[in-house]
């Protein structure tokens, strides 16, 4: 097995080497974060993706995926409309399985268990991976029930002060505890879009679980409700494994610690599929990738 | 002059900017006949149905007495006879037939819509068969109640459970594509949120879809007993009596309902049981004009927006 993790990450294991090595660390994009260590961090992998191959009916729509996913960092799935990225992070928690004629091949593997084995019930995976959608989904409940819907769903038997006390939690981690503590009674959609969008952060986290999984989390918001999520997920991944995918590259190199780049390809039957190009650290992805179409997506030359 | 300047050519004239004043293209002969026309189909329904009212109404009127409901069916005082039996029996009809279609069509509903693979034929074929029932002439349901439920197997007897089932049975395709339709308004959004929580399918279902498609399955099975409420052709077929003095007290009663009590009335020579079958009518009216505005209130008090 971990035969099959170096050789699907090689790139990501090379720079790895070579910050451990001491070579020149390449500049972070952000500046106030340029003492963070997070670039140094080496990965401890959560989540190993290997072979993964997804199809839609006929369609194959993704080929050959190997990625591994570190604890506890913010990894970004970027690429252009098409690429597979967003069918990639829904077989994180199984969330394909909705799609009547969605079929996944190769592994999943989270703690070393195969996800798309035959005896993973995946209730009990999306209990353990938490999800956030690109538009913000508030239940037309008010939100103390938001939050509490996960714990009561998942049958956590919380007494009711217990329950108050999850939900508060929640929301303090979500950062939005400050701006609705005193109307937990309100419908969650009476909110702003991006009290929305935290409101369902807190609704996820309020589950426990180990990885939040957010698709395209900001694309609904503005820039400012969009930064207060980005500084959110880098509270967040101190407890959390996180797992973005943004159309915005910006984003993805201000809170990402590792970037993958997707790309869409067409076949020689003329059949378009997402295939993984580049994998590896964030500030690498972004200042000296080494496939010239991650330096065409990333440059604006393309996409 | 310099030599560019000479070779310039002079600058053209100004266009002339584009005419926007006219005769008014909405305002040809042709827009106002087309709209006179819509109006006139228009006319021809409300027209009707205000006459008809109207008629209804005066022709009902001097019998419009608290009578109707105290008084049981006389054939020999006209003057002070009401129709207690009837009144109560289309009550029981309603609410007996209320407890059979709503959790039948409902979760008939719901399997059509969340668990039912919309890509098997056995699947499509239901529903298929679902949209023509809803199109089945009620005389047919009559029939079909005769020979299945009032004789043959269940031999039930013209009782208000018999009539219940038929009524029921005739209005279900309605509540059950009505149901599907707010089963389907509830977004996608709404189902993922919940499902990547680990909520089960039955617990998202029951936590989140069927709160939020209440208001629709409300208005959709009001509106189907408001159709049933009318109906006097099936329940005539399993020989429900047109003259009927007592109260219906249990499921296995005998019983009449106001459609076949009107039309009961209406049949006889007399100018003051035509009197009284029009007060019928208006209190028929009434009834679901009550519960077409129920419905209508539901439907605008929780109307959502995602």
């Amino acid at each position: 097995m971990a035969d099959s993790h170096t050789m699907g990450v090689r790139t990501m294991s090379e720079s790895d080497a070579a910050h451990a090595s001491g070579t020149t660390p390449v500049a972070p994009p952000r500046p106030e974060h340029e003492d963070s260590p997070r670039e140094h961090k080496p990965l401890d992998p959560l989540i190993s993706v290997e072979k993964l191959n997804i199809f839609y009916g006929d369609f194959h729509a993704v080929r050959d995926v190997h990625m591994l996913i570190g604890r506890n960092d913010i990894t970004a799935l970027i690429g252009p409309s098409g690429c597979g990225k967003s069918t990639v992070i829904r077989c994180f928690d199984r969330m394909n399985d909705l799609i009547p004629t969605a079929r996944v091949e190769g592994k999943v593997l989270f703690h070393g268990q195969d996800l798309y084995a035959r005896d993973v019930d995946p209730i009990e995976v999306r209990r353990r991976v938490g999800m956030v959608f690109q538009k913000p989904n508030p239940f037309p409940k008010s939100i103390f029930d938001n939050v509490a819907y996960g714990p009561k769903v998942t049958g956590m038997k919380l007494s009711k002060s217990a329950m108050a006390d999850r939900v508060e939690h929640a929301l303090v981690a979500a950062a939005l505890w400050d701006e609705v503590k005193d109307k937990l009674d309100q419908n969650g959609l009476s909110l702003s879009g991006g009290q929305q969008q935290r409101l369902c952060i807190a609704r996820a986290i309020a589950t426990n679980p180990e990885v939040i999984l957010m698709d395209e989390p900001c694309s609904a918001l503005d820039p400012i409700a969009t930064a207060k999520i980005e500084d959110l997920m880098r509270d967040l991944v101190t407890e959390f494994t996180i797992i973005i995918v943004t159309h915005n590259m910006q984003q993805a190199a201000r809170v990402s610690d590792r970037t993958a780049f997707f790309t869409a390809n067409v076949d020689d039957k003329g059949s378009r599929y997402g295939q993984l190009v580049e994998y590896d650290l964030t500030s690498k992805i972004f200042t000296n990738p080494e496939d010239q179409r991650t330096e065409d997506y990333i440059s604006g030359r393309f996409g | 002059m310099s030599v560019t300047e000479l070779a310039t050519p002079p600058p053209a004239p100004p266009e002339p900017p584009p005419a926007l004043t006219g005769r008014g293209h909405d305002k040809t002969p042709r827009e106002y006949a087309f709209r006179a026309i819509l109006l006139a189909c228009l006319g021809v329904g409300v027209v009707f149905l205000v006459v008809l009212l109207a008629y209804v109404l005066i022709e009902g009127w001097p019998r419009l007495d608290l009578d109707l409901f105290r008084n049981q069916a006389s054939q020999l005082s006209p003057a002070t006879a009401g129709a207690q039996a009837a009144i109560l029996g289309t009550l029981w009809l309603m609410a007996l037939t209320a407890l059979i279609i709503l959790p039948v069509g409902v979760l008939a509903a719901i399997y059509l819509e969340e668990y039912g693979d919309k890509n098997r034929w056995y699947n499509r074929l239901i529903e298929l068969n679902i949209q023509n029932l809803a199109a089945v002439p009620s005389v047919v349901y009559g029939i079909l109640g005769l020979g299945l439920i009032v004789r043959g197997p269940l031999d039930l007897g013209p009782v208000l459970l018999a009539g219940a089932i038929i009524l029921a049975l005739l209005v279900l395709p309605v509540v059950i594509i009505s149901s599907r339709e707010a089963i389907r308004a509830v977004p996608d959004s709404l189902r993922d949120g919940s499902l990547a929580l680990g909520a089960t399918r039955w617990q998202t279902i029951w936590k989140t879809i069927l709160p939020n498609s209440i208001p629709g399955i409300a208005t959709g099975a009001i509106l189907a007993l408001s159709r049933a409420i009318g109906e006097a052709a099936p329940l005539i077929v399993i020989g429900v009596a047109g003259f009927v003095t007592f109260n219906p007290a249990s499921l296995t009663d005998r019983f009449t309902a106001l459609p076949i009590q009107i039309y009961s009335y209406a049949s006889r020579p007399q100018e003051d049981f035509i009197i009284l079958s029009s007060a019928l009518i208006v209190v028929l009216l009434a009834v679901l004009l009550v519960m077409n505005s129920a419905a209508i209130f539901i439907r605008n008090k929780y109307q959502r927006r995602w």
